[in-house]
């Protein structure tokens, strides 16, 4: 006869379904992250704008340019104003707008160069595409007359088409 | 016949070690949510600016296009803030002043914004181009004023707005004899 055996067992939580939401929590974030983030300095409290358009897919060449305002971070370190030119793997820090239209010269050959060496670039060069797109990100507490050295300078180095970076106003 | 004990099946044993599994996935997960950052929604305001030598953007001229009316937009700021602004129509002597008050800091801007609106809906009634704008800022207007005032522009529904210092707007090169 077979006596009935005591089964007493320790209930053991399942852990398969808590894994597999553990993993869906993981998918969630890792698609939420961004690693190659754009070049945007927290530092810059951009104005809002309700005409602000989302943005486009970024194109491949990008030229940002950083405008902070003296301030202080939020350690409450005291932070100077800034003004960065970011293309690529090129970061410039300029004291100027001067030494910014030159860094904008500089970037504005390289981009004829790489236009020049297909038909196609060549004849899009030619048409006024093909250039670097430069964004400027300012803060909104700065005087004009800054901003317009900027643009002023962007224009100088040949480039037109700028765009200006603001907050979604709803 | 009679049935035997039915032996209880033994518990699995685990062949894949889930807990230790577990455990990265919550490393991963504390990694993910410690460098998560949400940032709040980036638009982009597209500017043309001329390119030097010529003067603020005018519409291709055809011979069937009507030319587009030219408004300048003069912006004198207090402390930042727009204060003064006029209006003026190419051609004509008086502009039309935009005052800031003591009671609203942006009743000039305000009002700016209502009569863009007006010009362009009375452009549209009478199947006019819409007019160009040529927005003249003073030194030290603040930068936010200046994105506020070229997003109202766009909304009232210019599209070729210019920004530029005040006096410093090139003149367009004369025409040819």
């Amino acid at each position: 006869m077979s006596g009935s055996l005591n089964h007493e067992k320790a209930a053991e939580p399942n852990l398969t379904p808590m894994l597999d939401m553990v993993l869906q929590l993981v998918m969630f974030f890792m698609l939420c992250a961004n690693f190659i983030a754009e070049e945007t300095n927290a530092l810059v409290k951009l104005p809002d704008a309700s005409a602000a358009r989302p943005l486009d897919k970024t194109q491949d060449r990008t030229v940002f340019i950083n405008l902070t305002y003296p301030g202080n971070d939020k350690f409450g370190n005291p932070q100077p104003e800034t003004l960065t030119f970011n293309a690529g793997t090129r970061k410039v820090a300029c004291s100027n707008a001067s030494i910014l239209g030159d860094e904008l010269s500089t970037q504005i050959k390289l981009d004829e160069v790489r236009a020049q060496r297909t038909e196609k670039g060549k004849t899009e060069w030619a048409a006024g595409k093909g250039r670097s797109l430069v964004i400027l990100r300012a803060d909104l507490r700065h005087d004009y007359k800054k901003i317009n050295e900027i643009l002023a300078a962007a224009r100088g180095a040949g480039y037109t088409d700028i765009q200006l970076r603001a907050i979604q106003k709803k | 016949m009679h049935r035997r004990g039915r032996q209880q099946t033994p518990a699995t044993e685990p062949d894949l070690p889930i807990t230790p599994m577990l455990d990265m996935s919550f490393q991963l997960m504390a990694f993910f949510i410690l460098t998560f950052r949400p940032v709040p929604t980036e638009g982009q305001l597209a500017l043309v600016l001329p390119s030097l030598g010529q003067g603020p953007p005018i519409a291709k001229i055809d011979d069937v296009t009507e030319k587009p009316d030219a408004y300048t937009v003069t912006v004198s700021p207090t402390g930042g803030i727009p204060s003064d602004i006029t209006l003026l129509k190419e051609n004509e002597l008086e502009p039309v002043t935009f005052k800031m008050t003591p009671q609203s800091q942006t009743k000039a801007m305000d009002d700016l914004y209502a009569a863009l609106a007006k010009i362009v809906k009375d452009q549209k009634a009478a199947k006019r181009p819409v007019p160009t704008l040529d927005m003249q800022f003073g030194d030290e207007v603040r930068y936010q004023f200046v994105i506020k005032m070229l997003d109202d522009a766009k909304v009232a529904g210019f599209e070729k707005i210019s920004p530029n210092l005040i006096g410093k707007t090139k003149k367009p090169a004369a025409p040819p004899p």
